[in-house]
């Protein structure tokens, strides 16, 4: 194909956007819709799974080392440990270090715990933190399971809220994106179908003549491509504006637990949502479109 | 140029359109093919055109086997064929000149070649001073015109006029197949469908009858020229 004729299919294409402009705006106005649902969705997950790895990188398990244990004992008892999969950091605390955090807790009246400090009732402890929140009962077990081991305090229960809470997520989120996928393809489509239906004299003339298929579905598919471009403009946009003013509303809130959360602003991730929108855009149409001209080929 | 061997072709609801039809038409020839409306001329049509494929025999057209050409070379083989249409088929929003020059682009030729051939081409049909004139206001017989302008464009070794007087006026049929002839001359292999005899008979040229989807008469023998 040379580049003249390729040029005249790319003019055909978006010319059929412009004779069909009424079912392209309504394609354009919904797949711009399901763009910005995708994105509002995107960014939503992205958002609460940033929290959530927050939070669980806060979350630590607690392990309590016998008091008899010797040093080179609580040494080789951190090497295991450390060498479970899933585990991330591992710092050891001391019994001193242990009690002065104790004294922490109690805020103003540490000193209540003054007298102890030469009879430390406190034990020596590792404090790890997990890759993985899943596998935290399974490295409870583990570990509960190691010499010197007096006990290990686990927010097992904490664990499994919120990896259940982020699985759900995911998955619904997943549901509502492909119900919108496939809502898109079926909406482009229609309209090429649309097109095609009013030029199919043109199509069965090309056939007569000699035109190739690929030849035949160029325009089709610039058609589907420019819908599915605009949308993804407009899309941005849209998501643009909307995070910019969500976020001005959430940093100057008034509940602290709303203003202190770290949001990923749109603007820090906007050419991951562009792209998305123009490879998501540009499928969309190009897919939706080749499934409408199937049927019309076949002369 | 096109070549039938035994081929018939029966369609899906159990019709026998075409029954054991041998056929040989060659290079530079003039045939009418001539039959009532049922007798199997568009099958025939339809079969060269590879539109469908025939239920059995061998059918070659401009040295293609249809029986075994595959899907992504019909376009190849098409190209070697310029059809007039009964209904000329022309693009309503497209004017004179773009509907030759569309079936250029179609194939893939540079611009250059096109604004120097179609002007030509119309010309040769006698409607240069109607090229930027739509079809809706040109009469029949210049659709007709242009029909053929655009089956001639990219110089096929065969033209198929199907039913080329059907729709338009005597005085002006006879101006079309006079330009059939004019173009057989220059080499071209010109096959006239048709139904009527008159015609026919008027042009003493090689003439094919078909009946019920057989030949019934071949004048191979008839008058060339």
């Amino acid at each position: 194909m040379n580049s003249g004729s390729f040029g005249y299919l790319v003019r055909q294409g978006i010319n059929g956007t412009w004779l069909n402009r009424v079912m392209s705006l309504a394609s354009i106005g919904i797949l711009t819709a399901c763009l910005i649902i995708l994105g509002g969705v995107g960014l939503l997950s992205v958002n609460v799974r940033d929290i959530f790895i927050a939070m669980e990188n806060q979350t630590e398990v607690a392990i309590y080392i016998e008091d008899d244990a010797t040093q080179a004992q609580i040494t080789v008892l951190g090497e295991q440990i450390k060498a479970l999969d899933g585990v991330n950091e591992i710092t050891f605390i001391s019994k001193e270090e242990g009690l002065e955090e104790a004294k922490g807790m109690l805020d103003g009246e540490g000193y209540l715990l003054d007298g102890l400090d030469d009879d430390n009732p406190i034990p020596a402890s590792y404090r790890i933190t997990l890759t993985d929140q899943s596998k935290m009962v399974e490295i409870q077990n583990a570990i509960q399971k190691m010499e010197k081991v007096e006990s290990v305090v686990a927010p097992t229960s904490l664990a499994e809220t919120l990896t259940g809470i982020e699985r759900t997520l995911t998955i619904l989120g997943g549901i509502i994106i492909g119900i919108l996928l496939i809502a898109s393809l079926v909406v482009i489509n229609n309209t090429i179908k649309l097109t095609v239906f009013a030029r199919r004299r043109e199509i069965n003339i090309m056939k007569y003549v000699g035109a190739t298929n690929g030849f035949i579905r160029l325009p089709f598919i610039v058609e589907g491509l420019t819908i599915g471009i605009i949308s993804a403009i407009l899309a941005f946009g849209v998501l643009a504006a909307v995070s910019q003013s969500l976020g001005g509303m959430l940093s100057s809130s008034v509940i602290p637990a709303i203003s202190s959360l770290e949001i990923i602003s749109f603007w820090d991730v906007w050419y991951w949502v562009a792209g998305a929108f123009v490879v998501s855009g540009m499928l969309i149409g190009t897919f939706g479109s080749s499934m409408a001209m199937r049927k019309h080929l076949q002369v | 140029m096109i070549e039938f061997k035994g081929v018939t072709k029966v369609y899906p609801n159990g019709t026998v359109a075409l029954d054991d039809v041998d056929l040989f038409i060659g290079k530079g020839e003039f045939v009418f093919i001539l039959g009532h409306s049922g007798a199997g001329k568009s099958t025939l049509l339809k079969l060269v055109l590879r539109e469908e494929a025939a239920t059995s025999g061998e059918i070659v057209v401009a040295d293609y086997h249809l029986n075994e050409i595959r899907n992504r070379d019909i376009p190849y083989l098409r190209r070697n064929l310029g059809v007039v249409f009964q209904d000329f088929r022309l693009i309503p929003t497209m004017t004179a000149y773009e509907n030759v020059a569309f079936a250029m682009h179609v194939t893939n030729i540079p611009k250059k070649e096109i604004r120097k051939r179609v002007p030509y081409i119309l010309h040769l049909v006698g409607l240069t001073d109607k090229a930027k004139v739509y079809p809706t206001e040109l009469s029949g017989g210049e659709q007709q015109r242009v029909a053929l302008a655009r089956a001639l464009v990219h110089n096929p070794p065969i033209i198929i006029a199907d039913e080329p007087t059907g729709n338009i006026d005597p005085e002006l049929s006879y101006e079309i197949m006079e330009l059939l002839t004019e173009i057989n001359k220059l080499g071209t292999t010109v096959v006239v469908v048709t139904h009527e005899q008159d015609m026919v008979a008027d042009f003493h040229r090689r003439t094919i009858k078909l009946e019920h989807g057989r030949i019934v008469a071949d004048t191979r023998k008839a008058v060339f020229r």
